[in-house]
């Protein structure tokens, strides 16, 4: 298994629920080749660089997964094939990726989340950055 | 006669000096840095990057643009 990230410029007129569309599909590719999804990233609406499909703004999102280079081609082919995908980019983040690492991350994780709750109450506040393009 | 009066600054790689600084084409504010207002990349002997870091660097900026992070060239309209 290997570990790829893939970022992903998404139609800016998608609604909410249009997003969450697209994630599940990709979801669905991920569990159906036996991948395995670590986490999403939103970053939101972001004025692109330069002019994709006649449009100036997009929202990207990120998607770290785990699997096999079977796994690459299948999600790459579907974003060319949806017209609400406008350009997207893989890349490779680790050779050898351990499932197992992932599962004992997840419950770190939970009991930091549970140590932190009993200490204060932890407000939510994802890291949205903006990028500006000249 | 005037060749000593050369400005010299001490470049140092910003990368080498802060080891814990990734490069990473997702980090836009800190390419940012190495390309020109027109987009260009900022060549070694300016930048100051070693050659282990320009590297990556370049890699960094390139995927930027394929995503549509940093633009190619300057727009008209800029």
């Amino acid at each position: 298994m290997r570990k790829y990230e893939t970022l992903f410029i998404a139609d800016s007129n998608l609604s909410a629920d249009g997003i969450k569309d697209v994630k599940s599909k990709f979801e669905n590719i991920i569990t159906e080749s036996k991948g395995l999804l670590v986490k999403w990233e939103e970053w939101g609406q972001i004025k692109l660089a330069y002019k994709i499909k006649k449009r100036s703004h997009g929202i990207y999102l990120l998607m770290i997964y785990a699997g096999d280079s079977y796994l690459v081609s299948e999600l790459e082919r579907n974003m060319r094939i949806d017209e609400r995908i406008l350009k997207y980019l893989t890349s490779k983040l680790e050779d050898h990726f351990d499932p197992s690492i992932l599962a004992q991350e997840e419950t770190d994780l939970k009991e930091e989340d549970k140590e932190k709750a009993q200490d204060t109450h932890v407000s939510d506040n994802p890291e949205t950055e903006d990028i500006e393009s000249d | 006669m005037f060749k000593k009066n050369f400005f010299h600054r001490q470049k140092i790689c910003r990368f080498c000096k802060d080891k814990t600084q990734e490069i990473s084409y997702k980090d836009v504010k800190t390419l940012r840095y190495f390309i020109t207002e027109r987009g260009k990349i900022i060549p070694r002997r300016i930048s100051g990057n070693c050659s282990k870091h320009q590297r990556e660097i370049t890699r960094a900026v390139k995927k930027a643009r394929q995503i549509a992070l940093i633009a190619y060239s300057a727009q008209n309209d800029v």
